[in-house]
């Protein structure tokens, strides 16, 4: 759903890397540099990062639409 | 002789060189480091509020992998406190709140908006996701942190990597790495390694002196 908190294998945390990594590849750098960069050396904290997806970001946007629609609804009744 | 070398060390690492002690002996310290030091988490969690995507186990399970920064002067594990509580009493558990809500835009909760009720133990960084929230979504909870060890869960590890390798093939020569996950300062896991591993071979001699 989000980033894990810590890597799988060895318990390092990464939680707070991944938002920095995806900021810096739109930016055009290199994902292996980046990683380096932020101090993931190891293949699997590197991974955690490599291959995650925020399914929750696929998700949110219909609650997004129902909160929309909810302020619509409510600003009807008056 | 015992020689102990140290290499590098910061917070967040220790290497050394251990000379002079059986193989075995090194690689109870390296296992100590992993499993028998007491480093602080989350715990127990009571969800008040969670109007949010995610259910209350996942988040509580997040909170749990959340690194504390952990005082063991001060705190002691809760099968040693002479509370005896169930509960448990200022002197081995915390209590930490978290009270998020979205208003009108999406927004990420960090684990910054945890606020403990002990200023040193707190989350050792405050960028880490918890939850998402959409508009009008709320998250309201109290997690309650203790004491632990490795052995119990992987959560009270004080170390990521903790590895013995062999300098010489012929005398007893080791270099022992050791990573902290944050909560303690690498330094003193592998004080507190040896602080634990002493104390249980004094209490295993006074044992065998039972059995005589």
């Amino acid at each position: 759903m989000l980033i894990p908190v810590r890597c799988f294998t060895c318990g390092a945390l990464i939680g707070d890397k991944y938002e920095k990594f995806v900021n810096k590849v739109k930016e055009g750098e290199e994902p292996g540099k980046v990683l380096d960069g932020i101090g993931v050396r190891r293949y699997c904290c590197r991974r955690m990062i490599l291959s995650n997806i925020n399914i929750i970001d696929h998700v949110l946007p219909y609650y997004e639409v129902r909160a929309e629609r909810q302020r619509e609804y409510e600003s009807e009744q008056y | 002789m015992v020689k102990l070398q140290v290499l590098e060390q910061d917070e967040t690492k220790i290497r050394v060189i251990i000379k002079g002690i059986h193989r075995s002996y090194a690689n109870a310290i390296r296992r100590f480091a992993i499993s028998e030091v007491p480093t602080m988490a989350i715990d127990e969690v009571v969800i008040l509020d969670n109007s949010s995507a995610m259910y209350d186990e996942l988040i509580a399970h997040r909170l749990g992998l959340i690194p504390l920064r952990t005082d063991l002067t001060r705190y002691v594990l809760p099968e040693d406190c002479d509370c005896k509580s169930t509960l448990g009493c200022p002197k081995c558990r915390v209590l930490l709140v978290l009270d998020a809500e979205a208003i009108d835009k999406t927004r990420e909760v960090y684990s910054g908006e945890l606020k403990s009720e002990d200023e040193f133990v707190k989350p050792t960084n405050n960028f880490i996701p918890i939850v998402k929230l959409a508009p009008r979504q709320a998250i309201k909870l109290e997690a309650y942190a203790r004491l632990g060890k490795g052995k119990e869960h992987a959560k009270w590890q004080p170390t990521t990597v903790s590895v013995l390798k062999p300098v010489s093939d012929d005398e007893d020569v080791y270099m022992l790495y050791i990573e902290s996950s944050g909560s303690l300062p690498a330094g003193e896991i592998l004080t507190r390694a040896i602080e634990v591993l002493h104390k249980r071979l004094v209490e295993f001699t006074e044992k065998l002196k039972d059995v005589k």
